[in-house]
């Protein structure tokens, strides 16, 4: 048993490592198609119809001026001593400016993750206590619809319902214009009342995933036979409950919410254009309309890792709950 | 009880009966024009998209019963709501032209069609058109009568003198900031959006189909390299990458079209791939191979026919996604920009106006939700038919 661990765990960080040299090899080639890509950075700072000498000055601030195998080459110096080069934009280290994006959408990512998992886990054990009831024939009709809905339709209609009918939410940004003034509470107060339509359309769809997810799988189970063996001898409904049914039920959803992690860490995109949020999304999208070339670099590499490490945690759930993965890879 | 004996040719049979009563002079019109075309009196020098649109369409319309009465037999089931939607949305593709109320890049008299709510009707005064050059009259009047072109640099707009031309328009869904009708818009939507995501799932099975023969046929090394490929391009967030692409190379409508083809490959692969090796084992490929057929022949005569079932499924699936992530990226200023009448864009450009006007973005909304139910609710539905088994 004991070797059959170690094997598996060297097989997970063979994954891990793989992934990574595949991820650099996907930086490699985000980095020639942005070299070869039509277009100039230059020509957002200075024009060098008005002043090509400037202009060459920045272009060469910018590491552009020189062929494209050398830049490529400090590129690769620069990646293995863990420098990203300097943004065009904000004119402070691609590292620099991440750090400040981060923190903001590893905060809503995981309260986010928190409130899909709870709330669909909760969904789905009430609903299969009460088969047949009310909420169980509610969402078993509705979940295919809610899930069909894009993020943007979300957002503005709970924009539409809560801060333009209703009038009791703010519809973007993350603080108010008087934050400065407000007490320590009544700072809390404003993030919490900014965050909550945000959180809101990041959650539901993943709500309704996980729920959807948990509860098919949980009906599959409970049809086996050794189930209906347990219960025909006497088990109580708690122990089938949670001892049977749910490790099995388990496996596939595990793999669903690396997955789903990966993509909110990687930054909630559309959500925070919306919203007007400063998360990696929006300084990605940013990066990418100002053609600043190290930060999308930047920006790829820490969402590629954060998505990588997302994934290899789930396999290590996916592995607590079942040891007979190892079958499966 | 009566709901239980509504058959899908039912259905058929009425929306074909609607659009025939409702647009009757339409159809009488542009039938007397084809026939004209067709006697020689009007000489085409210069094929027109929107009139060809037109002519087809109402070919196709007559068409129709003759082909619905050769599947009788298989539209003979009952109706459930997605095949319902199915149905509808094959109307709306095929007669765009002939169900919208306006010309859906007409710009209406902004004085007075300004943003006005759904199910409004305004009188307008009828202009005549007047052509500087010298075209042929008949197609001329033909024009004019039913083609009410939005932008024509050759055409005058003269008010007419008599007061009784005017005429009333009818806006079922409102109309936009510049007195366009949101409901012909998001009819010729439905179509751009069904052709991009049928264009962009069939390249993506193109390339998953190759690719999983390669991993299929091409032994161990390629299988393994193949697998860790797809394992890393499944996890990663392609929106990006797409982004980066569409933001560097310019948006064309190909552009789109392949970026998202080329984007959607990975799940299909693995179910091909997966397909593929289950049959290589099969007695009639086996015997296929014993009989000296060529590889290619074997995949494109013995193994296609037989995935195109089980793939199904996920081609429907797919197709949903693509024009999810077409209108997402339309949403966010990437798509194929404005010359299309893409759902996205609309929404985009209705958010400005949510809270005056809220029925620029919703009706976008709507149809873009009951694509996407439509889509995951059918894909469901053949994945009953084809796994009997799953409980699903």
């Amino acid at each position: 048993m004991n070797e059959m661990k170690k094997g598996l765990t060297f097989i997970l960080i063979k994954r891990f490592f793989t992934s990574i040299l595949l991820l650099l090899l996907l930086i490699i080639f985000l980095f020639f198609l942005l070299r070869i890509s039509p277009g100039d950075p230059v020509q957002k700072f200075v024009s060098p119809l008005l002043s090509p000498k400037l202009a060459g000055k920045v272009k060469a601030s910018f590491g552009l001026d020189k062929p494209l195998w050398e830049q490529f080459f400090i590129f690769i110096k620069n990646l293995v001593t863990g420098n990203f080069g300097i943004s065009y934009q904000y004119r402070l280290p691609v590292l620099d400016v991440i750090l400040m994006f981060l923190p903001f959408t590893l905060i809503l990512a995981s309260v986010s993750f928190a409130i899909q998992i709870g709330t669909g886990f909760y969904l789905a054990f009430v609903t299969f206590k009460r088969r047949g009831g009310f909420l169980d024939k509610l969402l078993s009709r509705f979940s295919l619809a809610v899930y069909s809905i894009p993020t943007f339709v979300l957002a503005l209609m709970l924009i539409y319902i809560f801060s333009v009918w209703l009038n009791i939410l703010p519809p973007a940004d993350l603080r108010s214009i008087e934050f400065d003034d407000l007490s320590f509470f009544g700072k809390v107060w404003d993030y919490l009342v900014h965050l909550t339509l945000p959180v809101l359309s990041l959650s539901i769809p993943g709500i309704i995933i996980y729920y959807k997810y948990l509860r098919e799988n949980m009906d599959v189970e409970n049809n086996k036979n050794y189930i209906k063996y347990l219960r025909s001898n006497g088990y109580d409904e708690k122990t089938v409950l949670w001892k049977h049914i749910i490790p099995n039920a388990l496996d596939p959803v595990v793999s669903v919410a690396g997955i789903e992690l990966g993509i909110l860490l990687g930054g909630a995109l559309i959500t925070e254009v919306i919203f007007n949020l400063p998360g990696m999304g929006r300084l990605t999208i940013n990066a990418i309309l100002n053609r600043d070339f190290p930060l999308i670099i930047g920006c790829t590499l820490v969402s590629g890792i954060l998505i990588i490490t997302a994934n290899f945690i789930a396999d290590l759930v996916r592995f607590k709950i079942d040891k007979r993965m190892l079958v499966s890879i | 009880m009566t709901m239980k004996k509504l058959k899908l040719i039912h259905i058929v049979i009425l929306f074909w009966l609607l659009i025939l009563i409702a647009k009757w002079e339409l159809l009488y019109n542009i039938m007397n024009f084809v026939l004209y075309v067709f006697r020689g009196n009007v000489k085409i020098q210069k094929i027109d998209i929107a009139l060809l649109d037109y002519v087809v369409a109402t070919l196709l319309f007559f068409i129709l019963p003759f082909v619905a009465w050769k599947f009788r037999k298989k539209l003979n089931v009952r109706i459930s709501g997605a095949s319902f939607s199915v149905t509808m949305f094959f109307f709306f593709v095929l007669f765009a032209p002939l169900i919208a109320t306006s010309n859906p890049a007409m710009h209406h008299d902004i004085k007075k069609c300004k943003l006005l709510p759904p199910f409004s009707s305004v009188a307008i005064e009828e202009r005549t058109n007047i052509k500087i050059s010298n075209a042929s009259s008949g197609l001329h009047e033909f024009y004019n009568k039913i083609i009410n072109r939005g932008i024509d640099k050759n055409t005058l707009y003269l008010k007419a003198n008599n007061q009784n031309n005017s005429k009333k328009l009818f806006f079922l869904f409102g109309t936009d900031e510049y007195g366009r009708d949101v409901f012909s818009r998001i009819l010729y939507g439905t179509r751009f959006a069904f052709f991009l995501g049928i264009s962009s799932v069939i390249i993506s099975f193109s390339l998953a189909f190759l690719l999983g023969a390669a991993a299929g046929f091409g032994g161990k090394f390629w299988d393994n390299l193949l697998n860790r490929f797809t394992e890393i391009f499944l996890s990663f967030p392609f929106l990006f990458l797409i982004i980066v692409f569409l933001a560097f190379f310019g948006n064309s409508f190909w552009v789109v079209v392949f970026v998202l083809g080329f984007s959607g490959w990975m799940g299909l692969f693995k179910i091909i791939r997966a397909e593929i090796l289950r049959l290589k084992s099969k007695d009639f490929i086996i015997s296929a191979k014993m009989l000296g057929m060529p590889e290619y022949k074997i995949l494109l005569k013995e193994i296609f026919p037989v995935i195109l079932a089980p793939v199904t499924v996920n081609l429907v699936l797919q197709f949903g996604n693509v024009i999810m992530a077409e209108s997402a990226l339309s949403f966010l200023g990437f798509g194929v920009g404005d010359e299309y009448f893409s759902w996205g864009a609309m929404i985009n450009s209705g958010q400005y106006y949510l809270a005056n006007a809220w029925w620029l973005s919703f009706f976008p909304s709507l149809f873009l939700a009951l694509t996407l139910i439509t889509m995951n609710k059918t894909g469901n539905e053949l994945e009953k038919i084809y796994n009997p088994g799953s409980t699903k």
